[in-house]
């Protein structure tokens, strides 16, 4: 009889808990999807690229050394001295200090400043 | 009779008085006089971490030069030289541009795979880039005395730079500096700004530990390491090890110069009348520094920290400024307990490395060489006690 009972119980119980929960997350606005932190880079661009806009970036630990793709979207350019630069100002050798966001295509940058272009060889 | 006597025991007396006031002299791998209980503790801990050997369980790899650093560094004690000769590449571009082909694995190319890549690539060393321009061999050299060179002032350095020559002495001296634009001053091309960052970047290089300051492996000639190889989660040492590494390291004290007689005093003054101090400055002095035993202390390095043209004969590889053709003045202190000499280890004595000298060093080898017998047997003897 009381295995009857709760038999009855758990039939209607279940779809109104799955109705309960089928609201609640249609309810719920999507989880923000949470910004990443901002990484600072500083190192020597060896490529440019045009298409799309990018650089390669090279940053040492001693004589570690990894390359990063940068993207350079569109409306950000690079300073030099406190002053937007001639895109062509980025070329391999440039030292540049870089602040992006790792996206979905990679690093993007939100900020690019020239702090040293290569010097005339001797 | 008596008044002698007396004389005798004052004389032991005062011996007795100046053997007790000096301190025994230092053998190398000794720590620098002068240091804390507390800084003695991490130089004895942090040789125990430079000694540590390390195996593919415990992150060795997957491809790497040494097993643990006093592999190489090891002779005559932990810290010293080795035989052990290691590769780097560059390509010097049309333009000028300096590639240390860094998305290639450059510039360091790791000589050792551990038995997990070899099964799965099928390869026992990285493999080297064709488009690279040239190849360089690097010896071991030892490590006494880097914590001095590290105290040592940019602006100090700065001061001997002579890049377009004004003096007219025919020596140039030409700072290089690390990719992000600070000063370099370790590694045979100076490239390397700080002890700390030689250290950081060592582990991972040569030995493939990945570290708080550079959490992820080298990569296999640009290519990703393959899946299962590497198991072991990073970083594969911890910032403890890794500190006290670098303690070790700083706290090392230069090795002490052979007493000189007065014909190695005769070489010393050869030394700087044919230009050799010219490049070879005998010493430089650290700036201020938290540790009391390196603070505004002369370290007698003979090197300025600078680069200068060897000549095409010595020519490799570029490094950040470094044409194939410059190298950082390689310091003579320790050249007495050195096997082999100059930056690839090509000497096998001090007499063939000052053959070997070109470029701006080329009018202080022709005096070398217009020396006479005994004037030449002294200039040795000097080097061969520093």
């Amino acid at each position: 009889m009381r295995v009857v009972h709760r038999a009855v119980l758990l039939a209607f119980a279940a779809p109104i808990a799955a109705a309960l929960l089928c609201t609640c997350s249609a309810a719920q606005p999507p989880a923000p999807v949470a910004p990443t932190a901002p990484e600072h880079l500083t190192g020597t661009v060896t490529a440019v690229h045009a298409q799309p806009r990018s650089f390669d970036l090279v940053t040492a630990v001693g004589h570690a050394l990894r390359s990063r793709r940068i993207l350079q979207p569109a409306g950000v350019t690079v300073e030099a001295h406190g002053a937007a630069a001639a895109p062509a100002a980025l070329y391999p050798g440039c030292v540049v200090r870089v602040e992006c966001r790792s996206g979905p295509t990679g690093a993007v940058a939100s900020k690019i400043e020239l702090l040293r272009a290569p010097p005339a060889r001797p | 009779m008596k008044t002698a006597g007396r004389w005798l025991i004052v004389v032991a007396l005062l011996s007795a008085l100046y053997g007790a006031s000096c301190p025994p002299p230092l053998k190398p791998g000794d720590p620098l006089r002068g240091l804390s209980a507390a800084e003695l503790q991490r130089f004895e801990r942090g040789r125990a971490a430079f000694a540590r050997v390390f195996t593919p369980e415990t992150g060795l790899g997957p491809l790497f030069n040494a097993d643990g650093c006093a592999e190489c560094h090891e002779d005559p004690v932990v810290g010293g030289t080795g035989d052990e000769v290691e590769v780097h590449r560059a390509l010097l571009r049309p333009d000028g541009f300096c590639d240390p082909l860094a998305d290639r694995g450059g510039p360091v190319f790791q000589q050792h795979a551990t038995p997990a890549l070899q099964a799965a690539l099928g390869i026992d060393h990285e493999p080297e880039p064709a488009e690279s321009t040239s190849r360089a061999a690097r010896s071991t050299p030892d490590v006494f005395g880097f914590g001095l060179l590290d105290a040592v002032p940019d602006s100090e350095i700065l001061g001997y730079a002579d890049p377009d020559d004004r003096d007219g002495d025919g020596i140039s001296g030409r700072p290089n500096y690390s990719l992000d634009g600070r000063l370099g001053r370790f590694g045979r091309k100076a490239s390397v700004p700080t002890l700390k960052e030689f250290v950081e970047g060592a582990y991972v290089i040569e030995q493939g530990i990945t570290n708080p300051a550079v959490p992820t492996e080298e990569s296999i000639g640009g290519k990703p390491i393959p899946a299962g190889v590497d198991t072991v989660p990073e970083p594969e040492i911890g910032q403890e090890e890794l500190d006290l590494n670098e303690d070790f390291m700083r706290f090392l004290a230069p090795p002490q110069p052979l007493r000189l007689g007065g014909q190695g005093k005769r070489g010393r003054a050869i030394f700087e009348k044919i230009g050799c101090a010219s490049c070879h400055l005998p010493s430089l002095t650290t700036g201020d520094s938290p540790v009391r035993a390196l603070r505004y202390q002369r370290v007698y390095a003979y090197t300025d920290l600078l680069l200068h043209d060897m000549g095409p004969e010595r020519a490799d590889i570029c490094l950040g400024q470094a044409l194939p053709s410059e190298f950082r003045t390689e310091p003579l202190m320790g050249a007495h307990l050195m096997k082999t000499f100059l930056h690839d280890g090509e000497a096998k004595s001090i007499e063939e490395a000052v053959e070997l000298h070109g470029g701006e060093a080329a009018a202080a080898k022709a005096r070398f060489d217009g020396l006479s017998k005994p004037e030449r047997a002294a200039l040795l003897k000097f080097l061969n006690s520093l």
